[in-house]
This record gives structure tokens, sequence and C-alpha cells, in this order.
């Protein structure tokens, strides 16, 4: 304890100040004892030297036991009072030399979670109120820091500051945010802002970061793992977390929107299948569920949805119009406690048939590989290109360009390939005994931070019986052969191919296909907004071996026709519909088309309001990117009066789930209280429990006062 | 001698009106108690004749009325006696107090058992004074054997006022000087007040030869002190008032009045004085019963 002269109370904050006014009550008993002392019985008397000899023997102890019952029953009242209003103790202020200014680092969670509604207040106002009352309650020449944390951890202010209406002020400027709170900046916002203290404010010794949340269970058990992270910050600071949450988890949520096909084209049907769930404990009955397109309401159904459950609705759709759609579907009349995330977008884009560079040096080299696209698609129009037109090809008409087993190009033509990728491009390269690996391992080298193709191409593997092991059917190129035998994809021989080797630094990078060896057979990245496919074996039957045996049987398969279409797929609309779809806080990039010239885009924001873009530098030159999708909804970029791009962004559906952590599983450096508007304290973690030790001193003076009360009441003593 | 039960209750004997009626039941009660008469023995002075009849001693047949009338009468002789009973009734203002719990004061109660006493007294034709005294002697009732002396006594006794502080070694002092001839004094007394006083008061009647019995009426209330609020008492004789929680001070409080009572006892029977504490509750006629019961057959009354 202190050696100073502080107060207990400046050494104390308190979560429910309000509840101070309790302390009121700690006056009944004096004014019962008052009372008590004017209302006595009267009543004549003749023994009065008895009586006076026995008060004048008793007169003492009686004045201490009544003292002694009085404070009892002061002390219990102010006891509770004190607890009710969450006191969390200073420990460390008091301990470390009293009154020395701190400073404070409020940290307010205003991810989505913090906008579900408690009464008339969010959880992020209730918050921000609760960090008010904090920066109101300190003391002259504390500190003030206000971090804001969702998708990442914003100092608000800078610097920190001893203005006490500035943090006020800094703190009403929060804003509610449609993102999680992700666990990765948060401590290195926290130590950065203590180490601007200490070089700033060097008189400022102690630290508490004060975290204002909803302990939302999916987010809080991801920021809790990097337990030595936050036992290095407790060194550091004291942590306390504010829990403005009152548990309740009744939620609905539109948790997925997924349009079928893919590839969606004019006048076919597609399916629209919105998954919803419910998060609470009970069921909800008669809710409607509305799809609209392009802002125009097209059908509605009334589900029930059970309790911790998915249901997932289905419409049926058919798009008159080329040109990119957006679709949502919403809960219309939920009533539930988070309305944010009752409703989801996705953009479609129904486009005219797609068409398909298949590149070869060689007669027959692509042969194969166009059949199988011109059987596989209507959406897909392949066209053979030779090798020496390559560079006079204007990729922006292909939606795809496949090399097949191409054995070299110009530096031009591989300045040209690797831009059509990061543009968004879909590159296929199939490998045979003709490519040549240096040229192909030079790919992006010059410009980019890293190669193109995710594998170093080598030599040609021993002739050999091969066969493919699709690695569990586990990506959607393969995925469609999973329980197919009759596609043969296992049967397929192989009796040559060029080794892959991964290369590092591709974290997008996933083996598709293998052979049996182990070796990859197919290995899919993204580069830019471009994805790519790299072969270890050519798509034709013309590329033999010493044998004279074919290198790969695959082109005769039944499953090469679904393999060269799903790969196609992947390549042009995977990522097209990756790059228009996106979550909150992700870049909204793409490319655009070269027709629209020096046209300067406009952005339409989800509420509504308009952004003109800045105009681009040369490396952007061909892409529209309107940055950080901060807010949820449509975002609609138009030039020269006619819509260019849109995307969708979508909630993290992560915190739907508003369960709040298990208090226990919360790391010991963390002292947590709440800050519901009731008498429930939690006093969860840390080894310091303040308000318990109230709790349990009240009911300890509650029995010592039924004990003195019943001694006195038999002349004790 | 069997002690029966009692039918006179303070509660009961309050609805009877007037000393004197009291005081009959009491006595009345406290014969009806009695086999054996404790006024059997000789008698000297002839009084009056009665008739004969069956079972009459026939050696106090007066042959001579028989030998002229021809009929059998006893002769009847007066019966010699030379006791003389004081009865001195405190009358200060703490005798005043009655409590809930019982129906009589402890004058009231005083006052029938003096009475009471009296009556027997006058019926073994003794001679009966009596003396009311607060802080001194307020009335003084010289000695008589007449049975209306009573009235007498009962006139004094509903006609002194209790309004005065007590004073009862002074007014037992004064008494031991202005009583001359030997008796038995009776004192009717809460005795609340200083003991060493008391007891030398007390004294002085026994060095003038006086036979002494003290009488102490308390109220149950004063013995079992059962208040439990918070209470303010009011000091009767201008005391002082005292404001106490009783619950607190009660075991205080009866320790001081049982170390007060065993002084007083062990006082009187330093110097041969009988004693008895009687709480008003009691039944009077029981009451009158335990203190005469307990003096020896040697001693008259």
């Amino acid at each position: 304890m202190s050696s100073t002269s502080q107060p207990l109370l400046a050494a104390l904050e308190f979560g429910s100040f309000s509840m101070l006014g309790w302390l009121a009550a700690a006056a009944i008993p004096w004014l019962i004892h008052r009372w008590f002392r004017r209302k006595p019985r009267t009543t004549p008397w003749a023994a009065v030297d008895l009586l006076l000899a026995a008060l004048r023997q008793r007169s003492r102890r009686i004045k201490l036991q009544q003292w002694l019952l009085l404070a009892v029953r002061t002390a219990i009242l102010v006891l509770v009072a004190l607890a009710a209003a969450e006191p969390a103790f200073r420990q460390w202020a008091v301990g470390a030399g009293g009154l020395a200014p701190i400073h404070h680092i409020a940290l307010i969670d205003r991810s989505y979670s913090m906008a579900a509604r408690q009464g008339d207040d969010t959880r992020l106002e209730l918050a921000k109120s609760r960090a008010r009352r904090m920066i109101e309650a300190s003391r002259t020449g504390d500190a003030f820091t206000i971090l804001s944390w969702s998708q990442s951890t914003t100092n608000v202010m800078g610097r920190p500051t001893t203005d006490a209406a500035l943090a006020l002020s800094a703190i009403q400027s929060i804003k509610q945010s449609d993102g999680i709170a992700d666990p990765t900046t948060v401590v290195l916002a926290i130590e950065n802002s203590i180490a601007v203290a200490r070089e700033n404010v060097p008189q400022l010794a102690h630290h508490q970061v004060t975290c204002y949340t909803d302990l939302g269970r999916r987010s809080w058990e991801k920021i809790i793992e990097d337990h030595v992270a936050w036992e290095s910050l407790a060194e550091q600071a004291r942590l306390l977390i504010i829990d403005v949450s009152d548990g309740r988890g009744d939620n609905l949520a539109v948790t997925d929107l997924l349009v079928n096909p893919r590839s969606v084209q004019r006048q076919l049907e597609a399916t629209i299948d919105a998954t919803l769930h419910n998060f609470g404990e009970q069921s909800w009955l008669n809710q409607k569920v509305a799809l609209t397109i392009d802002g125009r309401p097209v059908e509605e159904q009334q589900i029930d949805l059970t309790a911790k459950a998915d249901f997932i609705v289905s419409f049926k759709f058919r798009f008159v119009n080329e040109g990119p759609h957006f679709v949502k579907v919403a809960l219309t009349n939920s009533g539930d406690c988070l309305p944010m995330d009752d409703r989801r977008w996705q953009i479609v884009d129904v486009r005219p048939p797609l068409r398909i560079a298949c590149v070869q040096s060689q007669p027959q080299a692509a042969e194969d590989v166009d059949r199988a696209l011109s059987f596989a698609s209507d959406a897909l129009v392949p066209e053979i290109v030779p090798a020496h037109l390559l560079g006079g090809l204007d990729f922006s008409h292909f939606a795809a360009v496949l090399l097949c087993d191409l054995a070299e190009f110009s530096h031009r033509e591989a300045t040209q390939l690797t831009q059509y990728v990061w543009n968004g491009g879909g590159l296929a390269v199939l490998l045979g005994p003709r490519a040549l690996a240096e040229q192909y391992n030079q790919l992006g080298t010059a410009g980019y931070s890293a190669n193109m193709l995710p594998v170093d191409i080598g030599e040609e593997a021993p002739v050999g019986n091969y066969r493919f092991d699709p690695l569990g059917y586990g990506h959607p190129i393969v995925e469609p052969f999973r329980g197919r035998e009759s596609a043969e994809l296992l049967n397929v021989a192989v009796s040559k191919y060029r080794m892959l080797k991964p290369r590092p630094h591709h974290p997008a990078a996933k083996t598709v296909l293998a052979f049996n060896t182990g070796d990859p057979a197919m290995i899919v990245d993204d580069f830019g907004m471009g994805r790519l496919a790299v072969w270890a074996t050519p798509g034709s039957l013309a590329t033999r071996s010493t044998n004279g045996t074919p290198w790969s049987s695959l082109p005769v398969s039944p499953s090469f026709l679904p393999m060269v279409r799903e790969m196609v797929i992947h390549l042009v609309e995977g990522r097209w519909l990756q790059q228009r779809n996106l979550l909150v806080n992700a870049p909204a990039i793409c490319r655009l088309d070269p027709a629209l010239g020096d046209s300067t885009p406009i952005v339409r924001l989800p509420d509504g309001s308009l952004r003109q873009l800045p105009a681009s530098g040369a490396e952007d030159r061909g892409q529209l990117s309107i940055g950080e999708t901060s807010s949820a909804g449509v975002y609609s970029a138009s030039a020269a009066d006619k819509t260019i791009a849109m995307f969708a962004v979508n909630l993290d559906t992560t915190e739907s789930d508003l369960e709040k952590i298990d208090p226990s599983r919360l790391p010991v450096e963390f002292t947590t209280t709440s800050a519901a508007p009731t008498l429930a304290l939690s006093f969860i973690a840390g080894d310091f429990s303040f308000v318990r030790s109230l709790l349990a001193g009240a009911v300890l003076l509650l029995l010592m006062e039924s004990v003195l009360a019943w001694l006195m009441g038999r002349g004790w003593g | 001698m069997t002690i029966v039960a009692s039918q006179l209750s303070p509660e009961i004997l309050v609805q009877i009106e007037g000393l004197e009626l009291r005081a009959r039941h009491i006595v009345d009660g406290y014969l009806s108690g009695i086999h054996r008469s404790p006024n059997r023995g000789q008698s000297v002075e002839f009084t009056e004749h009665r008739e004969y009849s069956v079972g009459d001693d026939l050696r106090y047949v007066d042959w001579k009325v028989f030998g002229k009338t021809d009929k059998v009468y006893l002769k009847q002789f007066e019966t010699e006696t030379n006791l003389v009973c004081y009865l001195l009734v405190d009358i200060s203002e703490s005798m005043r107090y009655q409590s809930d719990l019982t129906a009589l004061s402890k004058l009231d109660y005083g006052q029938c058992l003096a009475t009471a006493l009296g009556t027997l007294i006058l019926r073994q034709r003794d001679s009966v004074s009596l003396a009311t005294f607060d802080d001194q002697i307020r009335d003084l009732v010289r000695e008589s054997s007449n049975p209306t002396h009573l009235r007498h006594l009962i006139e004094v006794m509903e006609n002194s006022p209790a309004n005065r502080k007590s004073d009862i070694a002074r007014a037992l002092h004064e008494m031991s000087q202005r009583v001359t001839r030997r008796g038995i004094v009776v004192v009717f007394s809460d005795l609340l007040g200083d003991a060493e006083a008391l007891l030398a008061g007390l004294k002085h009647l026994r060095h003038r030869r006086q036979e002494v019995i003290v009488l102490q009426l308390l109220d149950p209330a004063e013995v079992e002190f059962p208040f439990r609020q918070a209470t303010l008492f009011h000091g009767l004789e201008a005391l002082p008032e005292v404001l106490a929680e009783p619950r607190a001070v009660r075991n205080a409080y009866l320790a001081a009045l049982k170390k007060f009572l065993k002084r007083v006892h062990e006082g009187c029977r330093a110097i041969q004085i009988d004693y008895a504490l009687i709480q008003t509750d009691e039944p009077l006629d029981l009451a009158l019963r335990r203190v005469l019961g307990s003096r020896t057959e040697n001693k008259r009354l």
C-alpha cells in the first residue's frame, strides 16, 4: 500500500459511477440510531440508584458496543455500494509512488459486433460513454491516448495529450466500423503508444490500457493466442478490460451468398443460394428473406430459423442483360440486435463468351486443348495462336492465354505476358520438352516483387510409368472428380514430365495435382490481379518420349475435358469474381477497359456519396483502384456516364456470433469488469479481485453484525 | 402448618374495595390454611359465661351458677396480653411504583399486608400501633387492642400522601426514640436507598430491645428487569432520569440488586432481624403465611 497520503478514492476507477449514490444508504444505520435515541419508551422507576450503578459499570462498554455495531452496519452498506460501483484499483499506481501521473490508453473496440443494440444504445456508444467517464474521473496531469480498434488499430490523436477535452473529442469522433477486431495490430499499436508517450512525455511512468469491448468469443479467441505478446505488454502497462456486452446473442445473419454457375450466361437460369444462420438460443419464425437484383425487388420467401442452425434459401433467376449486376439478399423483418449482418451482396458478371488464346510453337501442340475447350462450354471460345503471332496479340481481348509447350519468347513478349497476368489475365503454362526453363523462370523478375511463376522449371523426369495423385481432391479444379472413377483421372498414364520445384514467397501457390512420386503435376498461383497455372505435362498426345509413348495420355482421357474447363474457369472467372466480391477493408482493384482512355472514374460509395478517384500513376495505368473498402455494400465505379466496375463488399461474419468468450480463458494479465448496468458484477480474471474482496468483506461484516447484535441482546460482556 | 392454595392474588384483591375488607379476606385466607390456632393458651381474667355444649371441657364449668340456676355454663377468660406490634409503613414516593406485571403498587401491597397483620393481632387481643414514614415519621398512632382501633389505622394509612423522598434510616432512628414500650416492629418498605444507613437504623431499634421484622416489598419488574427496548427511566423521589438499553444493562442491574439484597439480608441476620423479600405479585395470604410461618413457635405473633 501507499506510504503517501493519497486518498483511497483517488486510486479507484468506477465502472458504474452512479452506483456510488448508494453510499447514501450508509446513513440509514445512523438515522435509525438517532431515531431510537429520540423515541425511547418511558417508565417511572424507583430503583434508580441500582440502575445508575449498573450503568456506571456498563456505560463505557455499552457505548463501545453500540459504536462498534453502528460502524459495522455502516461499513456493510459502504462496501456494497463500492462494489456496485465496480471499482478498478490502481494497484500499481498506489504501490509505485502514488500520485505519479498515469498514461491512460483507451482502446475502443469499434468492430461491427459493437453495433449490437443494448436498450437504446449500441455497444459502441456504451463503450464510448465508459471511456468518457474514465477520462472525467482522471486526475490532473494524467495523459490520454485514444486507440480505435477494428480491422486495424488507429491512434486517433497521434500523441498522448493531457487535455481531457481533446481526448473526449477524440472519443466522440470514433465511428462504427464494418470490420472485425483484428488481433494482429492491436498489441503493436499499444506498444507504439507507450513508446510515443515515453519519448514525448517522459514523466508518465505508469501506463494503463483500458479496453472497452464486448469480448466476442470468435475474435478474442484469436486475440489471446499470442500469450507472449500480452505478457510482454503486461510488464509495461496494466491491462483492464471493460466488458460492455450484456451477453445477449439473439442474432441472425446472412453468412454466405453464392451464384451458380460461376460463369453466368445471358438467358440461362442461375441459382442464388443464401445461407442464413441463427446464432441465438431461440428460434425465429416467419422471417422474410428478400432477393434484390440491381436494386429492384425480385422475390421474397418466408422461413423459420431454428436456434444455432444454418438455413439455405435458394432463388432462381435469369439475367437478361450482359454486364455486371449486383445481387442482394436481406432479412427484412428480423428485429434482432445486430441488423448490420442481415444482408449480403454479390456481383455477378453476365458476360459474352470468353476468348481463350492457345499458343503453340509446333503444330498439334495446342489442338487437343483447343478441341477440349470448344466442347467444354458455350461460354468459352478457344483460338489457336501460332507462336510467331504472340508479340502482336491484343491480350485485352482474351480472358486467358494457354502456352502449349511454347519453346521460347522474346523479351517484349515476356513483358506483355507478365503485365497481362498482373492486370488480371489468366495464364496457363503447359510444359513439354521444348520449353526453355531459363526463359520461363525469368518471367516477372524485372520490375515485380517476385517471379511470376511459383515454381522453378527443371529437367525432364526419367521415363517411367507415373500416375496422378489428386491430393484428396481438395482444390476446386479437381474437386469435380471426387467419387467419379469413370473419369479415369487416376488411370492416366504419364511417361515423362518436367520437374517443378516450388519457390518460396508464393503464399497463394497451391498444388492441385501431383504425381505418385510426390512431384507437382499442376500448381496454381495468383500474380497481381491475375491467376496462372503451371502444368508439368503438355496438353497434346503429339509430344512423345524417346520410346515413342506420349508424355501423357491425359488428352485422350475422359478427364481431360473437365480438367481443362475447370482450370480455365479458375483462371478467368474465379479471379474475376474474387476481385469483385470482397470482404470489408479489402482493396478494390480491377482492370480498366483501355477504351476509357484518360477518363477519371467516379465511385459511388454504399452510403450514396460520390468520390472522384485521383489520376492513376504510370505504373497503375489500366487499373481502377478505389483503395480499402471500409463499409459493407456496393461500390460502383463509373466513367463517361458508364458503369465500368462494381464491387460487392460484405462483412466477415466472424463476429455475428455474439457469444462472449469464457472469461476464465483470458490471460491472467487482464483485469476484467462488467459494464452492465446491474449489480451482476463479473470479476473474472486476474489475481487482484477488488470487487470480490469488497463483497466478501460485506458478507463477513453481515455475519459479524448478526453475532454482535445477538450478543448485545443477551447483555454481552 | 399446611399451606393451601391461595385465592388472593393481587389481581383479585384489587377488585375488593377498602383496606378493611381486603384485610379481612387476607386474614380469612391465612387462617383457613392453619389447622391449629396460634392463640391456644391459658387465660386468667374472667370475662363472661356461655352455655355448655357437648364436648366442652368440664374443668371450665361454673359450678356455682349450676348450683343456683341448675344450668350448665362455662366460664370464659380474657386472654392475657402484653404484646405491642408496631406497624411501620413506608409511604415514600418510590412505594407508588407499579409495573404492568402486578395489580398492586408496593404501597397498596404494604398497606394491605399491614392491615391484615393488624387484624390478626387485634383478634389476638394484642395491641397494634401504626407509624407511616418517608424521610421521617409522618403519623404515629398509639397502640391499642380495641378491635375498633383497626379502623383508625386504616384511616391513617389511606390518608397518607406518598409523594416525598424516603430516608428510612432517619425514620428508624426517630422510631427508636419515640417508641418506649418493647414490642415487635414490622417494617413494610422497599428499603431502596443506602443499605448501611438502613442497617444502622435497624440496629438502633434492636438496641432498644425491639423485636424487628423487615418485609422488603419489591415490584416484579424491579426484581426481573424485563424491559427490552430502549427506555427512559423517570426517577421517582426526585432522582434523575436515566436512558438505558435494558438488554445491555440487565445483567449488571440484576447483579447490583442481588448485591444490595444480600447485604440487607446478611445485615438483618447479623442483628437477629427476621427478613423477608416479597414481590408484589405474590398472593398476600401466602406472603403473610410465609412471613409468620417462618417465625419460631416461641415467638408470638
